[in-house]
């Protein structure tokens, strides 16, 4: 792709990044959540692999790598919801204040865990259109 | 024949609009469910955010079987842009 593109990508890039995080960060207290800001997030890898090539993207964050997150955010995603959030909703309600970024019970890390599972499943789709 | 169809069209979508259109909206007397989400969610979540608690706490399993359905998109895609893949080559190398 062009300079201009490329050095605009660059720029962008932690920004959206950012963005995506505090829209998945504070999804209990703000509009946003985790998917609109996986999405962000996954976006952002996207805009970077269309103005640079897939294997500069794919060489700092591969496959497996993404496979492996995904896992252990399905697998944090199914313990926290089934058992932990249902068993010990009394313990984090007591030690939360509302409207603080510690609250909403056992949302906020339900948030992070499915932002990856959603960040990883588009960063997946975008690398095999890409490039097989 | 365009015409026929753009007839059938027409007549299909106002059997589906029909019966929605009896329907009344802002009617407080059944809105019981709605009522009780804006005035419980953030005592009983802990969170501020109402579509928020109702995403992840009270249809958190609704979510869960989301991300699943996601996820098996997004499976789907990789096993088959990877077909695609091996196929083109198998095709230029022959």
């Amino acid at each position: 792709m062009d300079t201009i593109v490329k050095s605009v990508s660059r720029i962008l890039f932690p920004l959206m990044l950012v963005t995506g995080l505090y829209l998945v960060f504070h999804a209990h207290l703000s509009p946003g959540g985790a998917f609109p800001g996986g999405a962000m997030i996954a976006t952002a890898f996207g805009m970077l692999v269309i103005s640079y090539t897939e294997q500069d993207v794919e060489h700092r964050l591969t496959r497996s790598e993404l496979i492996d997150i995904k896992s252990v955010a399905g697998i944090i995603l199914v313990i926290l919801i089934i058992r932990m959030g249902y068993m010990m909703r009394e313990w984090f309600l007591s030690s939360q204040t509302l409207f603080s970024l510690w609250s909403g019970g056992f949302t906020p890390l339900t948030n992070i865990a499915g932002s990856l599972m959603i960040v990883t499943a588009l960063i997946m789709v975008i690398y095999s259109m890409v490039r097989g | 024949m365009k015409a026929a169809k753009i007839a059938i069209a027409v007549a299909f979508t106002a059997l589906l609009v029909m019966p929605l259109s009896g329907i009344e909206f802002g009617v407080w007397a059944d809105r019981d469910t709605a009522e009780y989400y804006i005035r419980n969610a953030p005592g009983d979540t802990g969170s501020a955010s109402v579509v928020n608690a109702i995403l992840w706490d009270y249809r958190g399993f609704d979510t869960m079987g989301e991300e699943m359905v996601l996820f098996t998109a997004a499976m789907g895609v990789f096993l088959i842009m990877r077909r695609m893949h091996y196929g083109y080559y198998r095709k230029e190398r022959e």
